[in-house]
């Protein structure tokens, strides 16, 4: 199935994609070096979308199934290293890793269907780090009867569900005073303080709290802190909704100096375990001698945006999850080619499912 | 067709020929399961579902 010459082929893609830094809203370069790899590999239609998504297909079938890894990583750069037996840089793992595989494995299981029957298409998708920009305008475009999400799971993981997310703001103002009298005055410092340890002891219990800026008063020494910002990532468990979060935030944040807001937004998901694409991608695992392990996880991804496209939909692909975001990304070779065989089978899976009957839509 | 017990409610769960150890199936009683081979012979238990770290 994963000749040499293939082989040789993957691990060039993938430490061409790693060399293309390409943070959110700077994927271009890294769209077209994939671009160029997908006429390699007999992709045909290939489209970037006014959003900057690249969209590659093989075959015509009525039924289809979606590839999708985004191409996009977060920020800092990692100088890219291929040392004989791991590719090391940005985006390795989360998630250029897991795309360059599908690449790979879409035109791989492309010589074992009959893509008459089932057409393939592979999309890179721009913006997940950020709002999910790229994904979102998939909703208006994509028709799938299936879809892979490439994300890290270990290669055995099978994820069907994520937790959602929300960025709180809260901004404080006080009207100041002199730091000599601070008994005097409400402090735009101590509010931020407050209403973040407020916010630990409401949610942390359910929900996932982590601030990620915080900033309040000036360098002058003898001001009381007249203003203060804080931004708060929240992570919000399946079986609980952003609904749910406005609901205890609004109860519980009583003060007057601070207003705060929910931004970006996404819901908590979960589809079924039994769906017909983690049936296939736990069937491919068997086949090659994996176990599957199903998770839900901590994290988002397009998955929660994309299974309004079709809910047989699961996210599966190499490399460690708990390097993503990390000066530590990296992917061994053998991880990596493991991931490629999973994807070309689960496709094949499919396809022998579809002859079989399967009505999914 | 392959029959086997729900190990929560007892009443027999349908299984394709070639169904693989690590598929699920979804019974009636709202349970599901996951296919499991010991020593050689499929059986059924519950699905465990673990959170994993990722974005």
């Amino acid at each position: 199935m994963l000749n040499a010459s293939m082989k040789s082929l993957a691990v060039e893609l993938l430490l061409d994609l790693v060399k293309t830094y390409s943070p959110t809203y700077r994927e271009d370069k890294a769209i077209r070096v994939l671009e160029d790899y997908t006429r390699r590999l007999k992709y045909n239609n290939i489209t970037i979308d006014s959003t900057g998504n690249l969209i590659a297909e093989i075959g015509s079938g009525d039924k289809s199934i979606a590839l999708v890894g985004h191409i996009d990583t977060v920020r800092g750069y990692i100088k890219p290293l291929f040392n004989g037996n791991e590719i090391i840089g940005r985006g390795v793992v989360d998630a250029k890793g897991p795309l360059a595989a599908m690449t790979i494995a879409g035109s791989i299981a492309s010589n074992y269907i009959d893509t008459s029957t089932l057409k393939i298409i592979l999309i890179a998708s721009v913006g997940e780090e950020g709002s999910s920009y790229g994904a979102r305008s998939l909703l208006k475009t994509l028709k799938a009867d299936y879809i892979i999400v490439g994300e890290p799971t270990n290669i055995t993981g099978i994820a069907i569900g994520c937790k959602g997310s929300c960025r709180l703001i809260v901004k404080c103002n006080t009207t100041g005073g002199h730091t000599a009298n601070p008994e005097l005055y409400i402090s735009a410092c101590r509010e931020i303080i407050e209403v973040l340890e407020s916010i630990e002891a409401l949610l942390s219990r359910e929900y996932t709290i982590t601030p990620t800026y915080v900033r309040c008063g000036s360098s002058i020494n003898n001001i009381i802190p007249r203003n203060g910002i804080m931004i708060v990532n929240i992570r919000i468990p399946i079986g609980k909704s952003i609904e749910d979060l406005e609901e205890i935030l609004h109860k519980n944040i009583n003060t007057s100096s601070c207003t705060w807001m929910l931004r970006d937004c996404s819901m908590p998901f979960k589809t079924s375990p039994s769906n017909t694409t983690a049936r296939a991608i736990s069937r491919a695992l068997a086949k090659l001698g994996l176990k599957p392990r199903y998770v839900v996880k901590s994290g988002t991804s397009d998955m929660t945006i994309l299974s309004k496209i079709t809910n047989n939909i699961a996210e599966n692909g190499p490399g460690a999850p708990e390097l993503s975001h990390t000066d530590n990304e990296a992917m061994s070779i053998d991880d990596y080619i493991a991931g490629i065989r999973v994807y070309a089978n689960t496709i094949i899976e499919l396809y022998n499912m579809i002859k079989l009957g399967d009505k999914s839509r | 067709m392959i029959s086997k017990k729900c190990p929560i409610c007892g009443r027999s769960v349908d299984l394709p020929d070639d169904v693989l150890p690590g598929e699920v199936v979804d019974h009636d009683c709202g349970v599901s399961l996951e296919v499991i081979l010991n020593n050689g012979e499929i059986l059924l238990k519950p699905l465990e579902i673990s959170e994993d770290w990722g974005e």
